[in-house]
């Protein structure tokens, strides 16, 4: 037992009084004085508060060369594509979120349908409707934009259009691209309008009556049910690019993702021209990564910088082979690769990791 | 035979009391010893108890004024006493981290009349008090200086009995470890 224990056996501590009255001034103009220092002080500390989240949430941010990627208020990121990216956050709050971009840039943006995430490139601004997407500003001072997941609404002077998963496009688009939306393009071209829903005597003939079910599902995000529906006419999924993607991404979004590399394999192979296949390709290897096939991982992130070489997600496919390569025991490839990405992107948010790999 | 008058006992009824106006200057008067005292157990220092009692009574008006019986009056200046406390400490806390003051001693914190090995005893309990959370500090306080049950700790720290005693119980058990040198 220790002497405290032992004393506080006997009772409590014997403590004496420290207050005494202060003096002749009445009580009450003491206390008034305190009680107007007390408010005072809680003044100050508001204004203190009040500056720290104005400083916090409203003054511009700006995110440029050699930060990598900004993250903001929600959590939402944005990763810089380029080196000579800049991103300019004008506003970010809880309701709204406003940024100015020169270059190109990777958005992954927490859904909430509350706040509003804006990016404006040029004279093309971008909502988003809960998504994960890219924007790259091009040298004919159009904005590219690239959606994987979810939905953006791009605005742009005279337009305005919603592009799905998959979907992507330059705006302001080019009258030409306009004309033959579903012509197959080398490089992504300005967004399809959503194909005309076939008449329903053509759709029973076609055999694909009711097919429809799943893609509303997924529409509304609901890809369980999506799933379930898809599974129980698979042949009802179209050969075009579109529903194709729509397929991988209930297939990937219900937590199926073996089920989504068929489909991605089909747009990376049979639609190569398809603006949507370089998307497919690297959505097919994070699949394929994720499923524990780092080799043919690898092969998809190549197809997919193969297939766009200047594109936003060219930068990412190219770390991601390499180190996939690695994973997979292929050396010789995974040094290729990462050589590319440094020659390339010199300090590119990766580029510690590729010496890694090279071992430099 | 005429019957006596019969006597009757009365019991003088004790006249009401006079409702005393509820005014600062007689809150002050009748109480500020009292919270003044508190304070004391619970900071240590005097130029905290000052502050806390200014803060208790600037809010005492407002406060009792809902207040019929004068009876709560003393329950609810002890309970806002323990709060004032509760922040007055954690403003020393953090005043503490950003101003490397010398420690302040407390070899006058015992009353007068205790022996040399009580005032030792009380100075190193309080140096060690400093250091422990302000929320387990009062709550040992009271308990073990102000002499409160645990129920009545629990009320004027506005916690549960079982959290009362579980801070009771942490202080008790780093006290021990700071002063646990001397094992009888």
């Amino acid at each position: 037992m220790t002497d405290l224990e032992a004393r506080l056996a006997r009772g409590p501590l014997r403590v004496r009084s420290l207050w005494s009255d202060a003096g002749p001034e009445p009580v009450a103009r003491r206390i008034e004085r305190r009680r107007r220092l007390s408010v005072a002080l809680d003044v100050v500390l508001a204004c203190a508060l009040l500056v720290l989240v104005g400083v916090t949430w409203h003054l511009p941010a700006v995110v440029g060369p050699g930060d990598g990627k900004a993250v903001f208020a929600d959590g939402s990121v944005a990763e810089l594509s380029t080196r000579d990216t800049e991103l300019r956050v004008e506003e970010d709050t809880p309701n709204r979120s406003v940024s100015r971009l020169t270059g190109g840039a990777r958005f992954q943006v927490v859904p909430n349908p509350r706040r509003t995430f804006e990016v404006r490139a040029g004279d093309v601004r971008v909502r988003v409707l809960g998504t994960t997407f890219s924007v790259q500003q091009v040298p004919s001072g159009q904005a590219q934009v690239l959606v994987e997941r979810g939905r953006v609404e791009v605005a742009w002077l005279g337009g305005v259009t919603v592009l799905q998963a998959g979907q992507g496009g330059l705006f302001p688009p080019a009258p030409a691209s306009e004309d033959e939306p579903d012509a197959p393009s080398a490089s992504p071209a300005a967004p399809k309008p959503p194909p005309p829903a076939p008449p329903a005597s053509a759709r029973a003939a076609s055999g694909v009556a009711g097919a429809e079910g799943w893609r509303n599902d997924a529409r509304a995000g609901d890809y369980a049910r999506a799933y379930e529906e898809l599974m129980k006419g698979p042949e009802s999924v179209r050969d075009d690019a579109a529903d194709l993607m729509l397929s991988a991404d209930i297939a990937r979004l219900s937590g199926h993702p073996e089920d989504a590399v068929r489909p991605l394999r089909a747009v990376c192979e049979r639609h190569a021209g398809d603006r949507r296949a370089p998307v497919a390709a690297f959505t097919l290897g994070k699949v394929l990564d994720d499923m524990g096939q780092p080799a043919q991982a690898a092969a998809a992130f190549q197809k997919a910088r193969t297939l766009w070489p200047a594109g936003p997600l060219t930068e990412d496919a190219l770390s991601r082979e390499a180190d996939a390569w690695q994973r997979a025991g292929r050396t010789a490839a995974a040094r290729a690769a990462a050589d590319a990405y440094l020659t390339r992107y010199p300090s590119g948010r990766h580029a510690a990791a590729m010496r890694k790999i090279l071992g430099t | 035979m005429s019957s006596s008058p019969q006597l009757r006992l009365v019991t003088p009824v004790p006249p009401a009391p006079e409702r005393r106006e509820l005014t600062l200057e007689a809150l002050y008067e009748d109480y500020a010893p009292y919270v003044g005292a508190v304070a004391s157990r619970l900071l240590g220092r005097a130029s905290d108890v000052e502050d806390v009692v200014q803060d208790v009574f600037a809010l005492a008006l407002r406060g009792l004024r809902r207040r019929e019986d004068e009876r709560e009056v003393k329950g609810w200046l002890a309970k806002v006493t323990v709060r004032r406390c509760l922040r007055q400490l954690r403003f020393r806390r953090l005043w503490g981290l950003l101003n490397s003051s010398p420690t302040i001693g407390y070899e006058r914190l015992a009353e007068p009349s205790a022996g040399p090995e009580e005032r030792r005893l009380v100075s190193e309990v309080y140096a060690a008090l400093d250091r422990l959370p302000a929320h387990e500090r009062i709550a040992w306080a009271l308990r073990h200086v102000e002499g409160e049950s645990v129920e009545q700790v629990a009320v004027l720290c506005e916690c549960s009995l079982a959290t009362a005693k579980r801070r009771i119980a942490s202080a008790q058990d780093k006290l021990a470890r700071r002063l646990g040198g001397r094992v009888r």
